[in-house]
């Protein structure tokens, strides 16, 4: 009898084991020529930059791909085990919340003197950027708002959507790009919640309820969602304001805790090259570095008026933009 | 023969039980279930001076939004599941297998785009304003916090339906008779006999659905934000993602949540006590005449309204959106696409991979929580002792804990540098997740259907020369084989959809269906999220209509010639 | 008398303080019917359990036909499914999930598992619809239990015991489920089987009727100890102590007092002289145990034996007889049978057979 209890418990120890080891594939190829990339979205810039980078070089890379939150929310858990070698980020202050902590080490591209945007010490570059504009609905609206405050006209009251700037970093960046350049200040966004403006969700709520038809225009949209859906054949259409807008540069990094720290080198370089500027325009994004075109289907760098925006001091006081926002936009 | 062999005195023992020792038993669920709380725990504790900024009125509030939101939920799914089960058990249905299946199809959409898909919905210009734009008007009394209790209630309803079906079933054939011979009217008998008989089963789910909602962030995110309702995942989830990140903070907002949960498991562990209400072990109950045509009627309206605001509505809504090949040119017919299915399936659109790692990792942490949950449950059947009484406490600890604590928890704990081996950054590490996350589910299942057994079962067995494996595989694989089922569907079902554990646990290069309909939808487009989550949503619920089949057919069979 | 062929010695069990069995001892024959009679509590239930193997004595022996079954002293043990037997459970204990004629292959199918008999499928199945033709069960072997009535059930439960013609069959209550009306016809049809397979049964039962009725020798147990072991004739005639009495039949029980000359006398000083059994003078702990048969109403004087002198208190019909009470002064009330109603309230004239009655000592001393 004992002879069959143990066959019993050997078959299950033996299911179990086949079970964990098909649990593990990831695991088996985690060694040799690799790197391990954290990056915020889009899903296919990301993807395409890495595919290309292990085609040139055959090292393999481990790709963990989510928005800015979460990747920084990931870093922070792992900090006592950190994993990530390269991490690219989405809001170019969080290149420099992720400096101040310490977790950083400065890099020297092959490309790094023709980036536009550099952070200090070389710690993080600009790969890309976007810009925020009013993304409006061209089946419902035939005049958008050219400006800003044309937006508090009452044409468009109930009508427009803004990110949540609690769920969404580029909303903050507006906010506080609008607050340190224009002289209406929190006004303004008191004057867009009195017209009935809503904040929802992040970039991709915002964008779903104005293809739906639900509201007219995106407030402080990122431009490339847009023209991605634009492309598709989606009825958009997109205004940079006469008064300046937020352009937000995209930081990639090394972490000081790299394992492949070489890898790590080469890939930044890869991704600072006119290779890899190709696929950062082709995904609608401005590209980050000097002279190289934009994707022509949108508006080059050039033709956006460009508030300068003190990104060190905006990360100082997210909290209490998003705190006033709430507040101001009910 | 030694003796230390002898059985306990209760009666009958099941010998492999034995091979495994209690204390191990109890070592591994300390570390499933314990070590990721308590790593929890210790991110709160050091930041001694902070706890007093903790009580700041935006946290009192969302404190008790956060309550108010639970009850509202509760209530709501409390009186659904009472509907609906009156009504299957009324249409004769409530015991076949595939109408269990589908009552859980509301619980398998993944909350945030049930949420999508009614805003979609109810949107000015959405679908109910095409469909019947007279009734338009309801938009702005649903975006309010009326709505995000229905969306919710209706997702979560099927929990407490589960646990309801089983007791309205044995009220209707056996305790409604003698009130109705004694001249009871239809109030009277709900009052007297109906509530007080369901009710600590029913409080059991409704504390349940209680900790689920005060637990879930995907609705309250998605549709929260858009009726200015914070609670307080909402504020723990902010605190996770937005910088400056602080997980002290927001391991301490959870405690709160932790000390709310506590408090309602608690006060139904007391009522529970108290009302100690054992009902028969349900042998043959006498089969009613079927209620008149009336009642049927009704229940077939109930069922019908219940299924179209919990699956219909949502889940069409996210069809149709699928279904548009410019999202923006609205839904006419000659905007209808399978375009964006055609596109997510290619070889490069990802889903098809995403679909099939789902797939696989729903069906290994299924397996192993029904392995864990029958080694428990026989354990805890056969080898009573305090010992194991704690481990199944622990086992259902995670029900007491919302999701996203336990995923931190996990990343603390298994990414400790001390660890001399570690699943993390593996997939491991999600089926690690999703058995924990779920394993109470599976547990209760399989152990109910184990408690239910008279132990005249096995007894017989062994009185008759049934060896230990005749008796297993003949004797009570088929008898525990319903509420084995039912666990497992349980797990696999959700793990199929849950977005809070991939989203912290997957390792780098792992996209699961959830993951990628998440990203698609913040990042790409809504047609290609909504057309995976269609797409899986059929997948599952086939899945599981299979392997309901299988088993009935299987029990059928159950023969020893 | 046969050899013995189950043994029971010394056997004793304790959970904590409390005392489940103590010390019980008795042996069976082969071929014969015993049962274990005891009102609820008493630990039949457990006895018999000890004997199947589904519990085990704290001490004590088990043995049936040179197999040792248990010994405290030897450290045997024998597992439950190697003891060779058959049961029937009190509420049958049927698998919801097989049909009938699973239910009476599954004995035979294990034997065949394990290896102890070289059965084939056919035989198998020969053999058990062979113990449902016996059980008059033919036709019904494709059902589930839900498909069958509760006697269908109680057939199914008994065919399934002694399908593979065990070397002892248990039945744990096996017609206490049944309906009153019908379970003395079923039970003597039953038993009859049984008897006529020459199958050795021990049965647990609270009802003394059905026990009186089927058995060859019946074992007394209350509170965890063997009062009397006996033929149902012996133990209704003989009881060895007023709890025996008292717990099988009906019985009158007066207080004995000593006589003038140390001698029994009931306390209105009737003589006891001749009665069967022991008195211990100076004690007074004695009974006299009358039963009701024993006591007639006397519709004419008779001076041979002692007359008492009573109003009826009660007066109940109990199919084909009529039960009196009777308050004697003196005696107190008497159970009285009686071919004729009395009205309640009238006087009548009590005799009684001393002969077939017995003194029995108080329980309290029954161990002495």
């Amino acid at each position: 009898m004992n002879q069959r209890i143990k066959g019993i418990a050997a078959a299950a120890a033996g299911l179990l084991g086949i079970l964990a080891v098909s649990a593990y594939p990831a695991a088996a190829s985690a060694s040799g020529g690799s790197l391990v990339v954290y990056s915020a979205g889009p899903g296919g810039l990301a993807n395409q930059l890495v595919q290309a980078f292990e085609q040139r070089t055959g090292i393999q890379v481990q790709l963990f791909q989510s928005t800015t939150g979460k990747v920084l929310g990931r870093l922070q858990a792992e900090k006592s085990n950190p994993h990530a070698d390269v991490v690219m980020l989405a809001d170019w202050s969080a290149g420099d919340a992720l400096q101040q902590e310490g977790m950083l080490q400065p890099f020297h591209p092959t490309n790094g003197q023709r980036t536009i945007w550099k952070g200090p010490d070389g710690m993080y570059y600009a790969y890309s950027a976007s810009a925020l504009g009013i993304t409006y609905n061209t089946k419902l609206v035939k005049n958008p708002p050219q400006t800003w405050l044309a937006a508090l006209n009452p044409q468009w009251d109930n009508k427009i959507v803004m990110p949540d700037p609690a769920q969404s970093g580029s909303a903050v960046d507006f906010v506080g790009g609008y607050l340190q350049t224009q002289v209406l200040g929190m006004n303004y966004f008191k004057d867009l919640g009195e017209n009935g403006t809503v904040v929802q969700g992040a970039n991709a709520d915002a964008l779903n309820q104005v293809l739906t038809g639900a509201k007219d225009m995106v407030l402080a949209g990122v431009d490339y969602m847009a023209y991605a859906d634009i492309a598709k054949g989606e009825p958009l259409g997109i205004v940079y304001p006469k008064e300046g807008t937020v352009v937000n540069p995209r930081p990639t990094m090394i972490l000081k805790s790299a394992h492949n720290l070489a890898n790590a080198r080469l890939f930044e370089d890869f991704v600072l090259s006119d290779a890899g500027q190709a696929i950062v325009a082709k995904n609608y994004l401005l590209p980050g570095a000097k002279g190289y075109p934009a994707n022509p289907a949108r508006a080059a760098l050039s033709s956006i008026n460009t508030w300068n925006v003190n990104w060190v001091d905006l990360a100082k006081h997210k909290t209490s933009y998003i705190e006033s926002i709430d507040s101001a936009l009910q | 023969m030694p003796r230390q062999d002898f059985p306990s005195w209760r009666g009958g023992s099941v010998a492999p039980v034995r091979a495994l020792p209690r204390p191990l038993l109890l070592l591994v669920f300390l570390i499933l279930m314990a070590a990721p709380v308590l790593a929890v725990l210790a991110q709160a504790a050091p930041l001694g001076d902070r706890w007093v900024r903790l009580f700041t009125p935006d946290t009192l509030q969302a404190l008790r939004d956060t309550l108010v939101l639970g009850g509202l939920v509760s209530a709501l799914s409390a009186v659904l599941a009472i509907l609906a089960a009156w009504a299957l058990s009324a249409l004769d249905v409530a015991q076949h297998p595939i109408a269990r299946v589908l009552s859980l199809v509301p619980f398998m959409g993944p909350p945030y785009l049930m949420s999508m898909g009614w805003i979609m919905f109810m949107d000015p210009n959405g679908y109910l304003d095409h469909l019947v734009p007279a009734l338009s008007g309801l938009g702005p009394a649903f975006f309010s916090l009326w709505g995000l209790v229905l969306i919710m209630a209706l997702h979560l309803f099927p929990i407490s339906l589960l646990a309801t079906l089983q007791v309205i079933e044995m009220v209707r054939t056996r305790y409604d008779p003698p009130a109705r011979t004694h001249g009871a009217p239809l109030w009277y008998r709900v009052v007297r006999v109906w509530l007080p008989v369901m009710a600590p089963g029913l409080l059991g789910a409704t504390v349940l659905v209680f900790v689920k909602t005060i637990g879930e962030f995907g609705a309250p995110l998605v549709f929260g934000s858009m009726v200015r309702f914070p609670v307080l995942t909402t504020a723990i989830y902010l605190k996770m993602t937005n910088w400056p990140i602080d997980f002290g903070v927001a391991a301490q907002l959870s405690t709160l949540l932790l000390a709310v949960v506590f408090l309602v498991w608690f006060g139904n562990d007391l009522y529970q006590r108290r009302t100690r209400l054992v009902l028969d072990s349900g042998s043959a109950a006498h089969r009613l005449a079927r209620p008149g045509t009336a009642a049927r009627w009704l229940a077939g309206v109930i069922v019908g309204v219940i299924a179209v605001a919990s699956v219909v509505i949502p889940m069409g809504s996210l069809l149709v959106t699928s279904l548009l090949r410019i999202e923006g040119d609205g839904a006419t017919l000659a905007n209808l696409s399978i375009v964006h299915y055609l596109d997510i399936f290619r070889p490069s659109g990802g889903a098809g991979q995403a679909l099939f790692s789902s797939l696989r990792l729903a069906l290994i942490a299924a397996s192993a929580a029904l392995v864990l949950s029958l080694f428990l449950a026989l354990v805890a059947r056969f080898l009573p002792s305090r010992l194991v009484r704690w481990t199944e406490w622990l086992g259902l600890l995670p029900n007491a804990i919302p999701d996203v604590l336990l995923a931190i928890g996990l990343i603390l704990f298994w990414n400790a540098r001390w660890l001399p081996f570690t699943p993390y950054d593996t997939n491991g590490m999600l089926v690690i997740g999703f058995v924990i996350v779920l394993f109470p589910f599976c547990f209760t299942y399989v152990r109910a259907a184990l408690f239910r057994l008279p132990p005249t079962t096995w007894d017989a067995a062994r009185a008759h020369q049934g060896g230990t494996w005749l008796i297993a595989r003949r004797i009570m694989l088929p008898l525990l084989a319903p509420g084995m089922v039912a666990g497992w569907t349980m797990v696999f079902a959700v793990s199929m959809r849950d977005l809070v554990v991939p989203m912290l646990l997957s390792p780098p290069n792992a996209t699961l269906v959830s993951t990628y309909i998440y990203g698609q939808y913040t990042q790409g487009s809504m047609p290609d999220a909504a057309a995976l989550a269609v797409v899986t949503l059929l997948v599952t619920v086939l899945l599981l209509a299979i392997v309901q089949w299988w088993s009935l057919r299987a029990r059928m069979r159950g023969a020893i010639l | 008398m046969q050899p013995t062929y189950l043994s029971v010695l010394n056997v004793g069990k304790s959970i904590g303080s409390q005392v489940i069995l103590s010390c019980v001892s008795f042996d069976v024959c082969g071929g014969e019917f015993v049962s274990i009679l005891g009102p609820s509590g008493a630990g039949k239930s457990t006895l018999l359990r000890m004997v199947a193997g589904l519990e085990d004595p704290d001490d004590g022996e088990i043995a049936c036909a040179d197999d040792t079954f248990f010994s405290s002293s030897r450290r045997i043990r024998r597992r439950v499914e190697e003891r060779d037997i058959g049961m029937v459970f009190q509420d049958f204990g049927l698998w919801p999930h097989l049909s009938v004629l699973e239910h009476v292959a599954f004995p035979l199918w294990s034997r065949r598992r394990r290896g102890l008999a070289d059965w084939s499928r056919a035989e198998i199945v020969a053999r058990a619809e062979d113990t449902l033709r016996l059980f008059r069960m033919e036709g019904l072997g494709h059902r589930r239990p839900h498909e069958l009535s509760g006697g269908q059930q109680q057939r199914t439960a008994f065919a399934r015991a002694v399908a593979a013609r065990p070397k002892l069959v248990l039945l744990d209550e096996a017609f206490s489920g049944l309906d009153p009306q019908l379970r003395s016809g079923v039970r003597e049809e039953l038993v009859g089987i049984l008897r006529e397979s020459a199958m050795t049964v021990l049965s647990v039962t609270h009802d003394q009727e059905e026990a009186m009725a089927v058995s060859d020798r019946i074992l007394v147990l209350d509170a965890g100890r063997a009062l009397q072991y006996d033929t149902p004739a012996e133990l209704y005639d003989r009881p060895k102590n007023i709890r025996v009495a008292s717990f099988v039949g009906r019985a009158n029980l007066l207080p004995v007092l000593d006589g003038a000359g140390g001698g029994p006398v009931l306390p209105d000083g009737t003589d006891l002289s001749e009665v069967h059994g022991n008195h211990r003078p100076g004690y007074g702990g004695d009974h006299l145990v009358l039963r009701p048969e024993a006591v007639t109403v006397l519709e004419t004087a008779d001076p041979g034996s002692p007359q008492w002198e009573g109003r009826v208190t009660r007066h109940q019909f109990v199919l084909g007889r009529h039960e009196l009470r009777v308050q004697v002064t003196g005696l107190g009330e008497l159970s009285v049978y009686h071919d004729r109603a009395i009205a309640v309230g009238e006087v009548v004239r009590l005799g009684a057979r001393l002969d077939r009655s017995r003194l029995v000592f108080d329980s309290a001393d029954e161990q002495q």
